[in-house]
């Protein structure tokens, strides 16, 4: 069954989620864990700041040229006997890989991660239509058999402690002896390897995501800490990438670049484990490798940002950084988004892909302490949409008084950002004291209608701003 | 016809997005340019210095990311290293080779090792390649697919053991590009180029890291120090 987006309601969901005790203690070492692994390895970098100037420059000369390198692309996968499909929408991408599957008489179909598949909801797409889908990155997996969708870009399934993943397993691989050890981690992982490992070899078709599309060699880039999409796209006959028009990057050395800055900002990692340029099928000589390439290249509405205010948000690449450093993501989790984009990417992306109506609460959830801009390695302005959004909010007049009223209040305010400061600042001490646990708060000035249900970091007697900049000074040599 | 369709709607939306038709001759030029002379951009100093200081970086890196790596003297002393190994693991002596490669004419009975090639099965204790470069500045193995090479040998064994000469080892991704470029192009390129960075992992389990999610639990690096292998054909 198709899943419908429920970020309408966020509000609900957000309460819910910060009653969550198990997921609170998750969300906790996130927003502990990510951040420190990446100022690690960014201070290892000395030119890490200016590759993202670099990267940002690269993503923009792209957009301005999108139609030329897309068909260089398109021409370059031809000439080494790939495929590329154009999609317009979701559907069209949907009934382009069912196709190919139905052509192809396949009867399973594994999968590397992907967010693309995930947007044009493709698995539950393809089991309506009686294939076996099965995900290959053990995040994917471990949801997939939850039946949940992703909570976390890079991390799918960063809400479940351990205890709910072996539980998972031991419902759910029924062939297995239920009272087998479950204690270590590695029991679980061998588990999982094991059992995916037979589907590697056993699947007619694969699908894999791309990090990046390159125009030089008609490349997809697939990086993978685990090694699934490298199996995904070596083991079964036919290999399909499903990506999205703004993946483009004009030539190799374009994408060294962007990768010196991903896994960085993702994990900590100077480079993912396995970083994987794909060009077409099988060729005449090759030992192994699937004898059909295709690409589907995803518009749904993409096209429409480029030349406007939303172009920037296309730079992304999905590292995750803006979310690991969001006081609201690490408080609410991904799922209480409602959609699959969650964090301050998907506040900046998903009003544009779903429409304002059902997205109407993302941009209000920030404190617009502007952290997500501060570490986002493609130097997407995100509070900038996010306040855009919130404009055309309260344009359209679609929320109820009283988040309407605090939003008007509030977009007064961030036209005035002195005042804005000032005003925050005062009221740092009482929110502190209206803290609800240590270290965290239940208000915000001035934010609104729903602030009440939300619980962030606290400012000890400090601003999310001053509290930032401060923590930037130490963190200066 | 919907992918023609669809393909001409989405151009001709972005060209009305850019305000603009087709691109002008002159400036199709200046882009094609840019794609047939690949510019550099910023590179790290790191990964410029000289050869014995890219070395060290390779092999800093390279355990960094938790391969780990061993320095030998010769080509010669590939075949016992890899026995030694196969025996800590307590694999049975079977090295899985890329059929095309320097490596099969090792001496590897005098190790009482054997060696097979073709594309791995679901159980491969133990795999050994040579590679295309060692790149130094994240401590990276990069390889090709092509004839006698099938990709499954870096992915499916449990123990992949990746030889490299101090010769074959480069700076920055940019310089394995461009030794690429200068095998493969104009005319081929492989299906796959990897580059590899330690052995596999996950933190998908409740943020824990661990090693041999699907591919190689353990990267093992044989630095070797004379030049007499011969490069990937
Ligand atoms: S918006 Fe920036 S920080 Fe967030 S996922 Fe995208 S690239 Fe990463």
């Amino acid at each position: 069954m198709m899943h419908e987006p429920t970020s309408d309601a966020l509000p609900a969901q957000a309460r819910k989620a910060l009653k969550n005790t198990k997921l609170q203690s998750v969300l906790e070492a996130v927003g502990q864990l990510f951040p420190l692994v990446r100022q690690a390895a960014v201070e290892k970098l000395p030119e890490f700041d200016a590759l993202r100037d670099v990267a940002a420059q690269i993503k923009d000369h792209t957009f301005a040229n999108l139609d030329f390198y897309l068909e260089a692309f398109e021409e370059k996968v031809e000439r080494f006997g790939g495929h590329v499909h154009w999609a317009r929408t979701a559907e069209e991408a949907r009934q382009i890989v069912y196709t190919i599957c139905k052509q192809e008489k396949a009867r399973k179909v594994i999968k590397g991660k992907s967010m693309i598949t995930e947007e044009i909801d493709l698995n539950a797409y393809l089991e309506d239509h009686d294939l076996e889908v099965v995900e290959t990155d053990l995040g994917e997996y471990i949801i997939q058999l939850r039946g949940e969708r992703p909570s976390h870009i890079i991390g799918p399934a960063l809400h479940l402690t351990q205890k709910q993943i072996s539980e998972t397993f031991v419902e759910k691989h029924e062939a297995l002896d239920p009272t087998r050890s479950m204690e270590d981690p590695q029991d679980l992982l061998n588990e999982a390897r094991e059992i995916l490992r037979k589907h590697f070899f056993t699947a007619d078709i694969g699908i894999t995501g791309a990090n990046m599309l390159v125009a030089e060699t008609g490349s997809a880039v697939v990086v993978s800490n685990e090694g699934n999409g490298g199996l995904s796209m070596t083991m079964p006959k036919t290999h399909i990438v499903v990506t999205s028009l703004d993946k483009i990057v004009p030539t190799l050395n374009d994408a060294a670049t962007i990768l010196r800055l991903l896994a960085r900002s993702a994990t900590g990692q100077e480079l993912t484990t396995y970083s994987t340029f794909i060009t077409g099928p099988k060729r005449a000589e090759d030992t192994d490798g699937p004898e059909n390439f295709h690409v589907v290249l995803l518009d749904n509405g993409r096209s429409n940002m480029i030349g406007t205010e939303f172009q920037d948000v296309l730079r992304c690449i999905r590292c995750s950084a803006c979310l690991n450093h969001c006081p609201v993501y690490t408080s609410i989790g991904g799922h209480a988004y409602g959609w699959v984009y969650p964090g301050p990417i998907g506040a900046a992306l998903t009003p544009q892909l779903l429409g304002l109506k059902q997205a109407r609460h993302l941009p209000n959830a920030s404190t617009f302490c502007g952290k997500c801009e501060e570490v986002c390695p493609m130097r997407i302005p995100l509070t900038k949409m996010m306040r855009y959004w919130r404009e055309k909010e309260f344009e359209r007049h679609l929320t109820p008084g009283t988040t309407r009223f605090g939003l008007g209040a509030w977009a007064f305010l961030a036209r005035n950002p002195r005042l804005y400061r000032l005003l925050s600042a005062c009221a740092a001490w009482v929110l502190k004291k209206a803290a609800g646990r240590k270290g965290r708060l239940v208000h915000l000035p001035l934010a609104g209608g729903w602030t009440n249900a939300r619980d962030m970091p606290a400012p000890e007697g400090k601003t999310f701003l001053n509290l930032w900049q401060d923590q930037k000074k130490d963190a200066a040599p | 016809m919907t992918h023609c369709t669809a393909r001409q709607e989405i151009l001709g939306t972005l060209r009305k997005s850019l305000h603009r038709e087709d691109l002008p001759q002159n400036q199709i030029s200046i882009l094609q340019n840019r794609l047939n002379q690949p510019e550099r951009h910023i590179i790290p100093k790191q990964a410029q210095g000289s050869h014995g200081a890219l070395v060290a970086l390779f092999v800093s890196k390279a355990e960094a990311a938790q391969a780990s790596v061993t320095r030998l003297q010769s080509m010669k002393d590939i075949p016992s290293e890899v026995a030694q190994i196969a025996a800590g693991y307590n694999y049975p002596a079977l090295a899985h080779l890329p059929q095309q490669c320097a490596l099969n004419e090792l001496d590897w009975p005098r190790a009482q090792v054997r060696t097979t090639s073709g594309t791995p099965t679901q159980d491969c204790p133990l795999g050994v390649t040579d590679c295309f470069a060692g790149i130094a500045e994240s401590g990276t193995i990069m390889v090709h697919s092509g004839q006698g090479r099938p990709h499954a040998l870096n992915l499916v064994p449990d123990t992949l053991i990746v030889v490299v000469t101090t010769a074959q080892i480069i700076g920055a991704y940019e310089d394995a590009f461009d030794l690429a470029r200068q095998r493969f192009q104009p005319h081929t390129w492989p299906r796959i180029v990897s580059w590899i960075t330690g052995p596999s992992r996950t933190a998908d389990i409740a943020g824990i890291i661990l090693f041999g999610a699907h591919g190689s639990r353990r990267a093992h690096i044989l630095l070797v120090d004379s030049d007499d292998i011969k490069q990937q054909e």
